[in-house]
This record gives structure tokens, C-alpha cells and sequence, in this order.
């Protein structure tokens, strides 16, 4: 039987997700994605038209991946 | 002695847009620069969207408009 996925946190959604990654059924991350997709929180990326564009994105991604380090 | 061996592939066909294909080959390849490894890869056919588990605790949205989200 299914969990109920409404009634688990993003942390338990992502634990889920992972342990059952071989099996076509994507309920649960559709679940976590649209819950963090409307998190005001998230950074929007466009494609970067130059490459100067892409440099300073690319910087901007490190730091975020840097801050979720800690 | 012959054998019958009958093997079926189950594969679920995606078509992702050229924008969203780019901007996770962008994303793909961002994640490795900084050493992050990727557990989970998926196209969602019934959103368009592609949702990716990273590192530790890194999630990224790549909706079909090939605009992406850090979350």
C-alpha cells in the first residue's frame, strides 16, 4: 500500500523518491517538485544568450550550491 | 540446441523540448563541476517536466519552456 503522500514532509517526499527511483511512478516527486515550485524561495534560470551570461549563472548556481551546504 | 530467450524492454518515450534539453545538459553538466552527484533523473510525460535529485539536498525543475528553477 501507498503512503499518503499530502501527509509527508518535502524531506520524507525526497527519502520516498530516491528509495523508489526504479519504479515508473513518479507521484510523490510530482508532488515534492510542485510543492518547492511554488516556494517563493526558488531561483529561476533562463538559458544564458552569451558567455558572459553563462559565467556569471554559472557563479550564481555555486553559490547556491554552496549555501546549501550549510 | 536452440534457445528462446524473450526479453521486453519497457522504455516510456520522452520528448522533451530543445530549450528544456539544453537547459538540463546545462544543469547536467553545472552539477558536475561542482562535484555533485546526480541520484535521480526523470521526465515526467504527463507535466513535460524534468525533475532532478542532487547532492544532498539539491532539487532543480526544468519545465519544458527550457526556463529552470533552483529549489
Amino acid at each position: 500500500m501507498k503512503p499518503n503522500f499530502e501527509e509527508m514532509t518535502n524531506a520524507q517526499l525526497r527519502t520516498y523518491a530516491l528509495e523508489h527511483r526504479a519504479e515508473e511512478d513518479l507521484e510523490a516527486l510530482r508532488l515534492l517538485f510542485s510543492r518547492l515550485k511554488s516556494d517563493s524561495q526558488a531561483i529561476k534560470f533562463d538559458l544564458p544568450k552569451t558567455q558572459e551570461e553563462e559565467q556569471e549563472q554559472f557563479e550564481l548556481f555555486k553559490r547556491l550550491v554552496e549555501k546549501k551546504k550549510t | 540446441m536452440y534457445y528462446i530467450i524473450c526479453v521486453t524492454i519497457e522504455a516510456v518515450i520522452i520528448n522533451p523540448s530543445n530549450e528544456q534539453a539544453q537547459a538540463c545538459l546545462q544543469v547536467c553538466q553545472w552539477l558536475s563541476n561542482c562535484y555533485k552527484d546526480i541520484h535521480l533523473f526523470r521526465f515526467d510525460t504527463v507535466t513535460g517536466d524534468v525533475y532532478i535529485l542532487a547532492g544532498d539536498e539539491l532539487e532543480i525543475l526544468v519545465p519544458s519552456d527550457g526556463l529552470w528553477y533552483f529549489l
